[in-house]
């Protein structure tokens, strides 16, 4: 029988990158794999899906209805991915991303699972752009029978690109794969309950004398626009987070002289500024 | 909770909207949501949406919306405006589905000068499909089906507005924005839908738009390419405008 | 009673005003142009009537979608290539349950073929496009039925809305001969008023509609599909149509549809006079088929003949609406070419001499 895994996360979190690294390593180690990336129209902004399949047989059917291992990298992977878990299912998440919330949804399902503070973890160690490899090292942590140099031959080639123009992106990805199986290893359920992260007030509404300037993180996808688009350089990125987990922009409001060019650039509607005269 | 910055028009419920992080289209889509605010039409307009990441925006306003088939948007809108004459029809589509898929459309539309606004986001590549050439790609960008660079051999990008503006009447209204410049934007936005409530006939913004995800650039370098390389080949103005 | 003679064409036109139809998109194509001309002519002289002449078919099929979505009862004609392009429009008017209403007038194909006369638009017109066939198909066989048809159409689309066809071609549309004109009134026939789907004054206050084509995921679409099959299963039993011409005691029975069942009736006429018992089996509605009724015309006899103007696209309908019938079948097949009834007169008088070959 197959290895059967399944990711979730939104799109942009990285998700079928990490479905792809474990599919190709997989295959060069031996084995057999199957990779089915499955995502609605959007290119960016939807939850997305990956079907994996790893055996030592052939694989012919790319789909399958019951995972062995679930993975869900963001709240609204959680509806997505109900569906796929029994009571053998390993459920991964990112309990640094997930809220209490959405995990009593599927509290009764789960059995055997594996937290892991990713997002939290790579932001405060790493950059919160590998939150995603550290997940796959919980993953992996789990596929015993692939030689884990292989996985980090294929995650440097991955992103052999990057690599070039920004060398400590090597450093990044392979700090956060480690980290990953660290945690894996050390997890233990005694220690780390099945849950997940409270729904945290993130300040809002900045203002001084006359300008209020204001951002919405259920609209903020971190684009970055705002920050650059700021002629007093009043904005910058900040650990808070916008609803996809990007980082959002804050403001120091003593710089702020209220022009709007923010709010004007925002594709989002994620700024307001206001100036009375 | 606070009182957002959506524009009124905008549908709430469809928020987020699913447009990439630092997307231009969206951008242009906030600014014609301020834009149907303005004019107070948000009652008496149809919304017709292409395919491409236009289709992302068949829920974006509080306007009655039909979303078509590729290419297939502004037919149908000049059968809703000849059906429905008091309606006000705005068009929004890509510039695949205005240049290419759909330009016999487009060239027709125009030189009959139907009395409809259409809105072409020219974003220099196929977003939806994963970032392909397109006829407003510029020569040396690189994309998934050009990964050399598109090549003179390939066309040289397509002036869609310039041409409209050779075939369409006096009446027509045609113009070229950029998603960056909010106020210019929505001047031309009003301007263009003005332009067919006052019975003068067809108008046409194309709107020069970022694609970071396809164009792989970051914040300020999306704004570079859009503002400085595009703009160069794709100069942003009226090209006619009745109402001067 | 009025009588007028009147060509195909012309009929459809004065049958869809009878309707009530109130718009025609369209792109010139033989043998459907002559229905665009005779709508141009009644517009010039109606302002309440509108006309479109599009630069391709793709756009007239789009621009009719357009004044379905404001209300109006519009339509469109158009034949083989054209009604390929059309395709595009149809497909969007089948995930959207538009009343679209289409004469298309069959010629010969693939490609550009022939331009007056074929039956090989059936697949296309009952099938095409990427969807599932939810479509509403008249076969018609000329004359007044052009007529009756017309008005009927519109009634089916607007009440039902299922995209509605009436399949011609250009023997039915270029043929003169009487037609009876009438008010459907006259006979009872009430007229389905249209309602917009866009901006419609009916509509709740601050609401908004939008109608997309367009699915996230797997099994949203197939939710839609599987309900809209579910009301086109229902409402097939008021739709179902056919013609049963002498089969209850015929030996062997004739499959045909549209104008070749018309060659197919003067060919049993001729058989019984000669004491053959013969009979005509003619599905008005090719989609939905008239499968019941189909069945029991078969049942217990020695043969079935199937004859169309095509290489058996019509055959492969019957077939597979009639088994596990195990009667045997004969076939008269001539793509984009008409049928004389001597031809089939024929060919049964092979099969009562068990000389004709099972197909």
């Amino acid at each position: 029988m197959p290895t059967k895994i399944i990711l979730a996360g939104e799109g942009g979190q990285g998700v079928q990158t990490v479905a792809k690294i474990i599919a190709v390593t997989a295959q060069r180690s031996g084995k057999n794999s199957s990779y089915l990336p499955a995502f609605g129209v959007e290119q960016r902004g939807g939850v997305s899906l990956a079907y994996l399949q790893i055996s030592s047989k052939p694989i012919t059917y790319p789909r399958f209805a019951k995972a062995d291992m679930v993975v869900a990298f963001c709240d609204r992977a959680i509806p997505a991915i109900k569906d796929f878990l029994s009571k053998d299912t390993l459920f991964i998440y990112d309990n640094s991303v997930i809220k209490n919330k959405s995990l009593e949804k599927i509290k009764n399902l789960i059995n055997n699972y594996l937290a892991m503070p990713a997002l939290a973890l790579a932001k405060e160690k790493l950059s919160s752009k590998v939150a995603n490899v550290v997940l796959l090292g919980g993953i992996i942590a789990h596929l015993k029978e692939i030689d884990y140099q292989e996985f980090e031959k294929t995650l440097l080639e991955e992103f052999a690109d990057k690599i070039i123009k920004k060398p400590e992106i090597k450093d990044l990805n392979l700090g956060a794969l480690k980290a990953g199986i660290e945690i894996a290893e050390k997890f233990n359920k005694e220690e780390t309950p099945f849950s997940g992260i409270e729904a945290t007030e993130i300040k809002t509404n900045f203002s001084k004398e006359k300008i209020s300037w204001q951002r919405f993180p259920e609209y903020c996808k971190g684009c970055g626009l705002c920050i650059v688009r700021c002629p007093t350089k009043a904005l910058q990125f900040s650990r808070d987070s916008g609803f996809l987990g990007n980082p959002m922009p804050i403001v120091t409001i003593e710089k702020c002289i209220g022009c709007g060019n923010c709010m004007q650039i925002c594709p989002d509607g994620a700024i307001k500024v206001e100036k009375s005269t | 909770m606070p009182e957002t910055a959506l524009p009124k028009s905008w549908n709430k419920e469809s928020k987020p909207h699913k447009f990439c992080p630092g997307c231009g289209q969206a951008l242009a889509l906030k600014i014609l949501g301020q834009a149907i605010d303005e004019l107070d039409i948000q009652k008496k307009m149809i919304y017709a949406t292409d395919i491409g990441c236009s289709l992302l925006s068949w829920s974006m306003f509080n306007v009655d919306t039909i979303q078509t088939h590729h290419g297939r948007t502004l037919p149908l809108s000049v059968g809703f405006k000849k059906a429905k004459p008091e309606a006000i029809v705005v068009s929004f589509t890509g510039d695949g589905g205005g240049y290419a898929i759909g330009a016999q459309h487009l060239l027709n539309t125009a030189m009959r000068n139907d009395p409809i606004t259409v809105i072409l986001i020219n974003n220099a590549n196929y977003a939806m499909t994963g970032g392909q050439l397109a006829p407003t790609t510029l020569l040396n960008q690189k994309t998934t089906t050009a990964p050399k660079g598109r090549e003179l051999a390939q066309g040289k990008p397509f002036k869609g507005p310039e041409m409209l503006a050779q075939i369409t009447s006096e009446d027509a209204h045609i113009a070229r924005g950029i998603s960056t410049n909010y106020q210019q934007l929505l001047e031309m936005y009003k301007k263009a839908i003005s332009n067919q409530i006052e019975g003068r006939g067809f108008s046409f913004v194309e709107v020069i738009a970022m694609c970071p995800v396809n164009w792989h650039t970051d914040a300020q370098q999306s704004l570079d390419f859009a503002e400085i390389e595009m703009a160069k080949i794709y100069p942003i103005g009226e090209l006619k405008c009745p109402q001067k | 009673m009025k009588k007028e003679f009147l060509m195909g064409s012309e009929t459809i036109v004065k049958g869809a005003i009878a309707a009530g139809a109130q718009m025609m998109t369209g792109y010139p194509i033989t043998p459907t142009t002559e229905i665009m001309e005779h709508w141009a002519e009644e517009a010039a002289k109606n302002p309440a009537l509108k006309f479109l002449q599009t630069e391709d078919e793709m756009s007239a099929g789009f621009a009719m979608i357009g004044a379905i979505l404001a209300g109006v009862k519009a339509f469109t004609a158009s034949a083989g290539p054209g009604n390929v392009l059309m395709q595009d429009a149809f497909s969007m008017a089948e995930n959207m349950r538009l009343p679209t209403v289409a004469f298309i007038g069959q010629r010969g194909g693939p490609s550009t073929g022939t331009v007056i006369y074929s039956q090989q638009e059936l697949n296309l017109t009952c099938f095409g496009g990427n969807g599932e066939g939810l479509r509403i198909v008249y076969s018609t066989a000329g004359g007044q039925e052009l007529y009756d048809y017309a008005i009927k159409a519109f009634n089916t689309a607007w009440k039902y809305r299922f995209p509605t066809f009436v399949l011609t071609d250009g023997y039915q549309n270029k043929t003169q001969s009487s037609v009876e004109i009438y008010q459907p009134q006259e006979k009872q026939v009430e007229i389905v008023s249209p309602t917009p789907y866009l901006l419609n004054p009916q509509k709740q206050e601050g609401t908004f509609t939008h109608i997309r084509n367009t699915y996230n995921l797997e099994q949203e679409l197939a939710d839609v599909l599987i309900d809209y099959k579910k009301h086109f299963t229902e409402i097939t039993p008021e739709i179902l149509e056919f013609e049963d011409y002498h089969t209850l005691d015929a030996e062997i029975v004739i499959f045909a549809h549209g104008i070749v069942a018309a060659a197919a009736k003067l060919a049993v006429d001729s058989l019984r006079n000669e004491g053959k018992k013969v009979g005509l089996f003619r599905p008005i509605t090719l989609n939905p088929f008239p499968k019941e009724s189909a069945i029991n015309a078969v049942t217990n006899k020695k043969g079935i003949l199937i004859t169309e103007s095509s290489l058996g696209q019509f055959e492969r309908m019957v077939k597979s609406n009639i088994y596990p019938a195990n009667t045997p079948i004969f076939t008269l097949k001539k793509p984009a070419v008409g049928i004389m009834p001597e031809e089939i007169i024929e060919k049964i008088n092979q099969i009562f001499s068990e000389k004709g070959n099972n197909a």
